[in-house]
């Protein structure tokens, strides 16, 4: 009974006492080629999906006939262009 | 006996009254009852073009102190700079008289995919200098932190006017010494392009996935510091607002991130002393105005050895190094800015000051 003042930053202690253990060695992790290769890999298949998925909903709203994304970010690429253009002159 | 109780029944008075503070300034702060104004510091706009802003604090007497420029980083949010009323640099040179300008990049866009480095260093900055030189009736010294201080640090050696005084604060320059944000890219594993999304642009996301790989336990280890601090609403606050800033990336300009990964991780030239930007080579030695390198010791994201050999690379005569106990951050905001940076630039740009004799 008398450490119960001590309790509610206890938790806390033990905390920061793991970090401060577990800290280094995951930041010695992150720096290992092997997490680097793996992170190289999950970001290509991460862009791989994401534009196929991309794309094919492009293409399905294009067959609707309807504007897809792609689209309207090619026709606002046109409009910026004019308007640098036309501020430039 | 009785006193044994007396001590249970006091501790559980305490954490209750403690919890229920917490819960209070928890809901108050996650319903956006309470939390804490950022950017505060009243300002006007001095200039603007694109999504850039120059911003200006009137230190509110005359008391002969040169103007400050100050260049924030790309890929955050300018108000790092005057945080919070009480924990921000800006108020800190105003109440040291200085009048204060600072930067604001905005947030980059599709329109803006296609800014180079050299569309800030040799447009935007020179620009927003000239325009505080206009308003202040002098030319600014130029305090920039990290890759603002790239930006302000290639411009100082492009511009044969010189600024007064040039302050880096934790600008990276051995990118080799970068550690896993410039070995992912810097050995072939990734290629800048392959970061970006559809717009063009770094997304925000990814910027905050990488300095989250620095301290993988770092967000855990604030959100702890948050919770145990929560009772105390001053400190919630103070904490809210840092983290809320550190989770706020704005999207980098594609083209700056290509040429920042090709130029100066892989080939690592800023750390070589020349850069070639817009088919120009611009060189550090070129750099002559008083110059000081600041650097925190505790840094993780620009770490000492990456930062310290920019005062070895430039012409200056008077090129000095300053090391703070200091994260990247805690150069500018918290205790360690109001106790150690502010009170050492300062002091600094006063003697440059009395150096030159000429009131520049």
């Amino acid at each position: 009974m008398a450490d119960l003042p001590a309790l509610p930053t206890d938790w806390k202690q033990v905390f920061f006492a793991v970090e401060s253990r577990l800290s280094p060695r995951l930041e010695r992790l992150v720096r290992t080629d092997a997490f680097l290769d793996t992170l190289a890999v999950a970001n290509g298949v991460s862009r791989l999906v994401r534009r196929s998925a991309g794309n094919l909903g492009n293409g399905i709203v294009e067959a609707l006939g309807l504007p897809s994304s792609r689209q309207v970010r090619q026709l606002q690429r046109s409009v910026d262009a004019l308007n640098r253009g036309r501020n430039e002159s | 006996m009785t006193t044994v109780v007396n001590r249970a029944v006091s501790w559980v008075r305490d954490t209750a009254d403690r919890n229920a503070r917490r819960t209070l300034n928890g809901l108050r702060l996650v319903g956006g009852l309470d939390r804490p104004n950022t950017g505060c510091t009243p300002h006007v706009a001095m200039w603007r073009e694109d999504r850039a802003s120059l911003w200006r604090y009137r230190a509110g007497m005359d008391t002969g102190r040169p103007p400050v420029l100050l260049v924030p980083s790309l890929i955050n949010r300018s108000h790092i700079w005057d945080l919070r009323p009480g924990d921000s640099f800006v108020e800190g040179l105003l109440d040291r008289g200085y009048d204060v300008f600072l930067i604001d990049w905005g947030t980059a866009d599709e329109q803006d995919s296609d800014n180079t480095m050299s569309t800030y260093v040799d447009h935007y900055l020179p620009a927003a200098y000239a325009a505080a030189t206009d308003a202040a009736g002098s030319p600014p010294a130029v305090l920039a932190h990290c890759f603002g201080g790239v930006i302000a640090t290639l411009w100082a050696a492009t511009v044969t006017e010189q600024p007064p005084a040039l302050v880096a604060l934790g600008v990276p320059t051995n990118w080799a010494e970068m550690g896993p944000l410039a070995h992912v890219t810097q050995q072939g594993r990734l290629d800048p392009e392959d970061v970006l999304d559809d717009t063009g642009n770094v997304p925000p996301a990814t910027m905050l996935r990488a300095f989250q790989m620095l301290r993988p336990l770092g967000d855990l280890a604030g959100y702890v510091t948050l919770w145990d601090r929560l009772h105390d609403r001053r400190a919630a606050q103070a904490i809210w607002a840092l983290t809320d800033w550190a989770h706020d990336h704005v999207p980098f300009p594609g083209a700056a991130f290509v040429e920042m990964i090709r130029r100066l991780s892989r080939d690592n030239a800023l750390y070589t002393g020349e850069v070639l930007l817009g088919d120009r080579p611009r060189s550090l030695k070129s750099i002559t105005c008083p110059f000081l390198n600041v650097y925190g010791t505790h840094d993780h994201v620009t770490p000492p050895d990456s930062v310290s050999p920019l005062t070895g690379l430039v012409g200056s005569a008077r090129a000095h190094t300053l090391a703070l106990q200091a994260g990247h951050i805690g150069l500018l905001v918290g205790g360690s800015a109001r106790k150690h940076t502010l009170p050492a630039v300062t002091n600094w740009l006063t003697t440059v000051r009395s150096g030159n004799g000429s009131g520049t």
